[in-house]
């Protein structure tokens, strides 16, 4: 009997908590989101990427590693690109003519075959101070190594660091899931400019979304062998070795510290829905947060500094973000509340400079909306419209974001430039779910040489 | 052999007289531990008879069994974002907490599911939920909690693939799965 008293309140609870967003499932865009509806229409500094100049031996080389910096450098989004006239293709630089053309940056290369591949030069120039910015050699192996494309992105985003001193995000790999027609899950890579697609593995069970270490060679996600209970799985992407971290009912939302040391993850099993943090070294885990009553905590994602996370909660009876302390003291509230509204937020993911984006649900229709959560904590920015769009990731540049995008143009991967709002489709397809970006992926080092 | 077959029968009669499907289950009502008498076999009996009540004896055994794992595998539906159970619901829950009691051995899986509204992971959440509320139902009226084993398929099953209303209140659900148990199942008793 008391038992039965006791479920009989539960429910009740649950009635209260659920009452206010059955009544509100309105379209509508809750307080405190502001809607971004046209480009940013700052002008872009106009680039203009020369020829590379090259001998017989790797003229073919020259023009496909031109081309690769070119739609990276449109990519980046930060410059409008202008063709180069065939009468400055080559030649002495005279700043004068691309003045003319209204340029205010022109990149320039030279490359040459070596031992085992290519010395590229690049020298990056600023029209208006007619003046030679900066200048480096990269070594970029042979044309048929799986690492030649990457190596160029990675001169592509050196370029936009010479440019504008910020991280580029060219040299870079998105991992998403993808559910196949017949129910089975791949774990798919793909190069940030869409290229190289991979699958890095595929089962029968549920494969849940992916977090990158911090340098890029580790991929931690959640995978549910022949959905005999769920798997917090650790693999290493050269090697393609994989360790089960943990097991249990249901496991999810992976994100690495800032230091690549811990690892943290939602848990929700009988003993209750909370936020848990392993350390990797150990493997020993520790409860960060735990959901009271029916409180749902899904996501723990570290903070730019490690000092801190973006955790979702169904506290206030929907799903909302709020920041939390490392000992598990949760904060404000980061997304936009209005009582009765019913809105539902989730899916935290910080950039590195401390921006957040995380989805809302108006009406039931995901949308992406970023925000600064220190300054603009309740308020949000919506990216998108139109369709559902969600599971958004920042790039390392701290400028775009991909997502899972369902609006009637086509269904896919979408990256948008938060800036500018412009949106490219990364991958089309009607299944694909859970992007996680990479860290910069330059193996390159330091340049083999500052040519001033 | 003869007499469980008529045990069986006896029993599935009651069963059959008992069960109506509209009407609101009762409190379930303790477990009958008794079992009926075997009635004696009267006068004489040709071997076609009794293979002839042989075959019904097992079609109506097959027959409680059908009716026993339907009401076991029912399944339960939610409200938008909800875990709480309506009337319906508690309604088909009890009548598995019957069969569950007249079938000792008799384990089950509980699996939420959600709409494809929210985020997956979120869903994942709002999954199992779903299947601890009714695990947690059932088990309050005396079912031993091992035996019954919950998981959470979030969005990734719907049973209707369509993006609307009627879509996603068919989505929003518990599935229900006999795992381990007696080869036939019985009915509960009065």
């Amino acid at each position: 009997m008391k038992q039965r008293a006791l479920q009989t309140a539960l429910v009740l609870i649950g009635t209260l908590a659920a009452a206010a967003p059955v009544a509100a499932q309105r379209d509508t865009i809750p307080a405190g989101v502001e809607l971004s509806t046209g480009y940013d229409v700052t002008p872009r500094p106009i680039l203009a990427v020369r020829p590379v100049a090259s001998g017989m031996r790797s003229a073919v080389e020259a023009g496909d590693i031109r081309g690769i910096i070119e739609r990276d450098l449109t990519y980046s989004d930060r410059f409008a690109l202008i063709p180069t006239p065939a009468r400055l293709a080559e030649g002495d630089i005279v700043y004068e003519d691309w003045n003319d053309l209204r340029a205010v940056y022109l990149v320039d290369g030279r490359l040459e075959p070596i031992a085992n591949g290519y010395r590229l030069e690049v020298s990056v120039h600023d029209v208006v101070y007619k003046t030679l910015l900066e200048s480096a050699a990269y070594e970029l192996p042979p044309q048929n190594d799986r690492g030649f494309r990457m190596a160029v992105h990675a001169v592509s985003d050196d370029i936009v660091r010479m440019i504008t001193g910020e991280p580029g995000m060219a040299a870079t790999r998105i991992a998403f899931v993808r559910k196949n027609a017949a129910g089975s899950y791949d774990l798919i890579m793909i190069d940030s400019d869409g290229e190289d697609q991979r699958r890095i593995f595929g089962e029968g069970g549920i494969i849940y979304g992916s977090a990158f270490s911090p340098d890029g060679r580790k991929l931690a996600y959640v995978a549910t062998p022949e959905m005999q209970g769920w798997e917090l799985v650790e693999r290493e992407l050269e090697s393609g070795r994989s360790r089960v971290l943990e097991r249990g009912s249901t496991l999810y939302a992976p994100d690495y510290s800032p230091d690549g040391r811990s690892l943290s993850y939602a848990v929700f099993d009988e003993g209750g829905s909370r936020l848990m943090e392993m350390d990797l070294a150990s493997g020993r885990s520790r409860v960060l947060y735990e959901g009271r009553g029916t409180e749902n905590v899904t996501a723990a994602m570290y903070s730019p500094d490690g000092r801190r996370f973006a955790i979702v909660s169904s506290r206030l009876g929907n799903a909302h973000v709020f920041l939390m302390d490392a000992n598990g003291a949760v904060g404000a509230r980061v997304s936009p509340y209005a009582r009765g509204q019913g809105a539902q937020f989730a899916a935290p993911d910080w950039s590195h400079t401390g921006q957040l984006t995380f989805t809302g649900g108006f009406g039931g229709a995901e949308q992406v909306v970023i925000t600064d959560p220190d300054r603009l904590a309740g308020q949000a920015k919506q990216l998108t419209q139109g369709g559902t769009n969600e599971d958004p990731a920042w790039a390392p540049d701290g400028r775009h974001i991909v997502y899972t995008g369902s609006a009637p143009g086509g269904s896919g991967l979408y990256v948008i430039d938060t800036v500018t709002l412009k949106r490219r489709l990364l991958v089309s397809g009607g299944e694909l779910r859970l992007p996680a970006w990479s860290p910069s992926l330059s193996r390159l080092g330091p340049p083999l040489e500052g040519a001033r | 052999m003869l007499p469980r077959v008529v045990v069986t029968l006896v029993l599935s009669s009651v069963v059959l007289t008992a069960c109506s499907k509209n009407e609101p289950p009762p409190e379930p009502a303790p477990v009958e531990t008794t079992a009926p008498q075997p009635t004696a076999n009267t006068g004489p009996d040709t071997a076609a008879e009794r293979r002839a009540r042989e075959a019904e004896a097992r079609r109506l055994e097959m027959e409680e069994d059908r009716r026993a794992r339907a009401t076991l595998s029912e399944m339960i539906f939610f409200g938008y974002d909800e875990s709480a159970l309506s009337a319906e619901a508690e309604r088909t829950l009890a009548a598995k907490v019957q069969v569950l009691r007249a079938n000792p051995t008799a384990r089950i899986q509980i699996a939420g599911h959600a709409d494809e509204r929210g985020s997956l992971e979120y869903n994942v959440a709002l999954g199992l939920r779903r299947a601890l509320t009714a695990k947690e139902y059932i088990t309050g009226f005396g079912i031993d909690g091992s035996r019954i084993e919950v998981t959470s398929f979030g969005e990734e099953r719907p049973l209707d693939p369509g993006s609307n209303e009627s879509a996603w209140a068919r989505n929003r659900r518990d599935e229900f799965t006999v795992t381990a148990g007696p080869q036939m199942l019985v009915a509960p008793g009065s």
